[in-house]
């Protein structure tokens, strides 16, 4: 699992550890045929109208979650599964962090779906995501302490006013003392939002970069397609080079200085800038479309392709955490995938539109 | 009575039988658990799996077949025979090739089946080749069993 590690003992450390995964792995080899394949997203980006394309749905295992309510379903149907899947995996993994760090992105967003709701005197109830670990009521008690508490936060700004009220994990007892500060002494939800979003990456590099080399190597193209995608993006938005340095993720492997170098260009040559990094195939590819439609959606679904076929590596381990992270990873993307096609069919996108983003899952 | 070459010739018999029965039940133990996997999501495979969760068990068998070589050689059961240190040294010497890649081979077979095992849950179709992967792995405990056959053969009491 440490990539650090090589001597003999640590290889018998490792093997130990893998074999703890036995049992898990043996049934998730069995629930990876019910992923969804590229002939069913064919299927349903073929079909004539939605609802013919949630009938395709319907015949895979998100079925098990349907109320009979139709279309309107779908949502929930694949939350449900989404959810499911994590709920399994956590039950038969040997080691519950490697879910909750994935889940922890879910904790996140209904933080800042909780703080801003706050922020605006709105309900947060209806936006919270049901796959945190943490129950959100409990979030929204600690920011309500957190935010009553500003005298004391600022009086001794090294304790968080936090402790010994609520029962949080210490992670995210300093995120909402962080948020709380910024807000203080900002008053730009932004930046919180942006925090949030590191605040992530940074968990998920630090957790991977120690238990799974795995994990880690897929983290890398995953900031390397965010900041490359976000650079391209800001720029022809007319973002300046500031306001992009501070939503840069740090921890990939192209560096901000190669892509603040590339900044000032027009979002073409910047893309050309890159074409010598280990991205060149989605560059390439995506530059050329970008040059034909003007859209760099193309190039976005080429990164979330590149993201999947880093997780092919697990194919070739007998046991250990990688198949259980591929399955959490590929039922999210299709998760992705199926609710594209349902918005598209729903929205009366053309076919070859939804079909462009929907790269990852189709070879052509 | 020269104790010494008893108590190596136990101690050879004690390994062979000791570290390949270690090897094959943590073969069989990898197996079984990646089969149990499976089988709680499809339970119409279990005779499929139990095939190859049998496979690193022979490993432990051929140990046991040279322990017991020993222990008819030296007369463990009933008179003991004389057996001097050097017969006793040359007695563990030769349980070493069945004790080491016992050890080692039923471990390693162990993984090749329960890579097997994640060839079936998706083409349960292949359970011919699937068999017949981790059944290439024996091939070596069944050398080291023939080599430490034969070399007790040439030890004489």
């Amino acid at each position: 699992m440490n990539p650090e590690s090589s001597s003999v003992w640590d290889s018998i450390k490792r093997m130990y550890n893998d074999i703890r995964y036995a049992y898990a792995t043996g049934r998730i080899r069995s629930l990876q045929k019910d992923l969804v394949d590229e002939t069913t997203i064919r299927r349903m980006l073929e079909a004539p109208d939605e609802e013919a394309a949630f009938a395709v749905i319907m015949e895979t295992s998100y079925a098990a979650y349907a109320t009979g309510a139709g279309v309107s379903d779908y949502e929930r149907m694949l939350e449900s599964g989404l959810i499911e899947a994590y709920r399994l995996v956590r039950s038969i993994s040997p080691d519950g962090a490697l879910t909750d760090i994935l889940l922890r992105r879910y904790d996140l967003h209904n933080v800042r779906i909780i703080i801003k709701a706050e922020h605006i005197g709105t309900d947060y109830k209806h936006l919270i995501v049901p796959m945190g670990r943490i129950d959100p009521d409990t979030i929204a008690a600690a920011w309500h302490v957190s935010r009553e508490k500003r005298e004391e936060r600022s009086e001794s700004s090294h304790i968080s006013p936090l402790t010994s009220q609520i029962l949080l994990p210490r992670w995210l007892e300093r995120l909402l003392y962080r948020a709380a500060l910024m807000i203080d002494n900002s008053g730009d939800l932004y930046l919180v939002d942006l925090m949030l979003d590191k605040a992530w990456f940074r968990a998920l590099k630090v957790w991977s970069k120690k238990n799974s080399h795995y994990l880690y190597a897929w983290l890398i193209v995953r900031i390397d397609a965010v900041n490359i995608m976000g650079m391209l993006r800001l720029r022809a938005s007319g973002w300046s080079r500031e306001r992009w340095r501070e939503i840069f993720i740090e921890g990939g492997r192209v560096s901000r200085g190669k892509l603040e170098s590339l900044y000032d260009l027009a979002p073409e040559q910047a893309a050309a800038g890159l074409l010598n990094t280990a991205y060149r195939r989605e560059i390439e590819e995506g530059l050329e479309d970008y040059r034909k439609h003007g859209e760099l959606s193309y190039m976005e679904a080429l990164f979330e392709a590149r993201l999947l076929e880093v997780l092919q590596a697990e194919r070739y381990i007998t046991f250990g955490s990688q198949p259980l992270l591929a399955y959490l990873l590929r039922k999210e993307a299709e998760v992705r995938a199926l609710r594209m096609v349902m918005i598209g069919k729903l929205n009366g996108l053309p076919h070859d539109i939804i079909h462009k983003r929907l790269r990852a899952f189709l070879c052509r | 009575m020269d104790i010494l070459g008893i108590v190596l010739s136990f101690a050879g018999a004690a390994l062979a039988a000791g570290l390949a029965g270690i090897g094959s039940s943590i073969g069989v133990s990898i197996v079984g658990q990646v089969a149990a996997g499976l089988i709680t999501e499809e339970p119409g495979k279990f005779g499929q799996t139990l095939i190859l969760q049998a496979l690193p068990g022979t490993q432990g068998i051929y140990g046991l077949l040279v322990a017991f070589l020993v222990i008819f050689k030296i007369g463990a059961i009933g008179t003991l025979k004389a057996v001097t240190p050097g017969q006793g040294m040359a007695i563990l010497l030769a349980c070493l090739p069945v004790a080491l890649v016992g050890l080692f081979s039923a471990i390693a077979q162990g993984q090749a089946a329960a890579a097997s095992i994640g060839l079936i849950a998706r083409r349960p179709e292949e359970l011919g080749k699937g068999i017949i992967y981790p059944a290439f792995v024996e091939t070596y405990a069944v050398l080291a069993l023939i080599a430490s056959i034969l070399l007790l053969q040439g030890v004489t009491l």
